[in-house]
């Protein structure tokens, strides 16, 4: 690199000097020259380098985004984030939430913020959560704000639990996640924006890496309508 | 090179600037790589407001703190709102810490042990208790050694290696009905003490 360097120096001022009292010149004009050009080219890379790092971090961080994470439709889960082999980004990325892992021993965390169509969880919208969970003691749905936290709502009502749903004659839930009251089992939306879906199960042999999590099945996450974004 | 040579450089072809420009890109996407790893790495070691720290300002060490239901101002997020949790922070270097909790039939619970970098070493539910209770203890590396070299009766107790001395220890009781008032209830018969 440092051969381009001193080429792009070029015909420096201090070679046209005369040759005799110029042997310290000429070697401070065009080598200070390029020592200049190749330290500002160090800077440069140097603060891209730091920006663009930086900068991806705080992406993976702010977006939840995991090399380690695995996809099951809508779904997204950690397998090994609640074991002390938890990966690195689970660990920034908790360490920066302030929330507590979900330890293996206990159960494992899916986390929805898109239906099955691909677009992202609406708090205006309506949606059907329905099908076969992954067999567990208990288990859990939860709404929750982009932050992580409950929505408010007149209802004080926060999540859906399996031994208290409304199940039909084949022991199947259909739940109904929606800003609007609903019949039968409704978790209630509130507010503006994007929101998550959680589904925590517990006492569950799924976890800890120890399943092949591509053959689970989860239930779906059908949108089915929305409300105008008045 | 005291002596500049005299012989006219050769301009600067395009290739020249793109192989430059190109060494340049990869030298700034190297750099970017390693300080994307080491943030990812240090995080955990620097973050200000991290679950160990919330642990700290809500429960005393060596003290079981219920913590308020989850709601829209739950200082702890991405919790289960159907949960009620108490949390215990530990420091092992003032010795093992014990953990015991008696079951309900009725509830879940579940005992789970985090390091204070974020690590969740070790956690179970009251299906792994022994007659009514679960009971363990949490050793640093060292003293469980010590405690094998001292002892000619090992004891009964399940004894739990911490990769830390400091952590905390979270109760999560869920209830099949009556909600996180009910399993509440499981929660204040639970012991953590050193």
């Amino acid at each position: 690199m440092s051969a381009v360097l001193h080429a792009r120096s070029g015909p420096a001022p201090g070679r046209s000097a005369p040759s005799a009292a110029s042997g310290r010149r000429t070697r401070h004009g065009p080598s200070r020259a390029a020592w200049l050009a190749a330290f500002l080219r160090r800077i440069i890379i140097g603060l891209g380098g730091v920006g663009l790092g930086l900068g991806l971090t705080q992406l993976c961080v702010t977006h939840r985004w995991d090399v380690a994470a695995v996809h099951i439709g809508a779904w997204t889960f950690w397998p090994k984030s609640g074991t002390a082999e938890i990966d690195p980004y689970a660990r920034a990325i908790f360490a920066r939430s302030g929330e507590l892992a979900l330890s293996a021993g206990e159960g494992v965390v899916f986390t929805a913020k898109r239906d099955d169509r691909g677009d992202r969880l609406d708090r205006h919208c309506t949606y059907r959560v329905a099908g076969q969970v992954p067999s567990a003691r208990l288990w859990t749905l939860a709404a929750l704000g982009t932050e992580g936290l409950p929505l408010p709502n007149a209802a004080d009502r926060h999540v859906l639990l399996s031994s208290s749903v409304l199940r039909d004659s084949h022991g199947d839930a259909e739940l109904i996640v929606s800003p609007e009251v609903q019949p039968g089992n409704w978790l209630p939306l509130s507010g503006d924006g994007a929101f998550l879906l959680t589904l925590h199960l517990y006492d569950t042999p799924i976890g800890g890496g120890g399943t092949d999590a591509s053959k689970l099945t989860l239930p779906s996450i059908t949108p089915l309508g929305c409300n105008s974004h008045a | 090179m005291p002596e500049t040579p005299a012989v006219p450089r050769a301009r600067r072809s395009v290739a020249d600037h793109l192989v430059g420009l190109g060494l340049s890109l990869a030298a700034v996407f190297v750099v970017a790589g390693i300080v994307h790893i080491v943030s990812i790495l240090l995080i955990p070691m620097l973050a200000p407001n991290d679950a160990f720290a919330r642990v700290s300002a809500l429960a005393p060490p060596g003290t079981l703190t219920l913590l308020p239901p989850a709601g829209p101002a739950s200082p702890v997020p991405f919790r289960d709102p159907a949960v009620a949790v108490a949390l215990c922070r530990y420091d092992l270097r003032t010795g093992p810490l014990r953990v015991t909790a008696s079951i309900d039939e009725q509830i879940m619970l579940a005992v789970s042990f985090h390091s204070r970098r974020g690590r969740p070493f070790y956690g179970l539910t009251d299906r792994s208790g022994n007659e009514g209770k679960i009971d363990l203890v949490v050793m640093t590396a060292e003293q469980i050694a010590k405690l094998d070299t001292e002892d000619e009766d090992p004891l009964r107790e399940v004894r739990i290696e911490a990769p830390e001395p400091e952590g905390f220890v979270e109760f999560d009781a869920l209830a099949r009905t009556g909600g996180p008032e009910r399993a509440a209830d499981v929660l204040r018969s639970a012991q953590c003490k050193v």
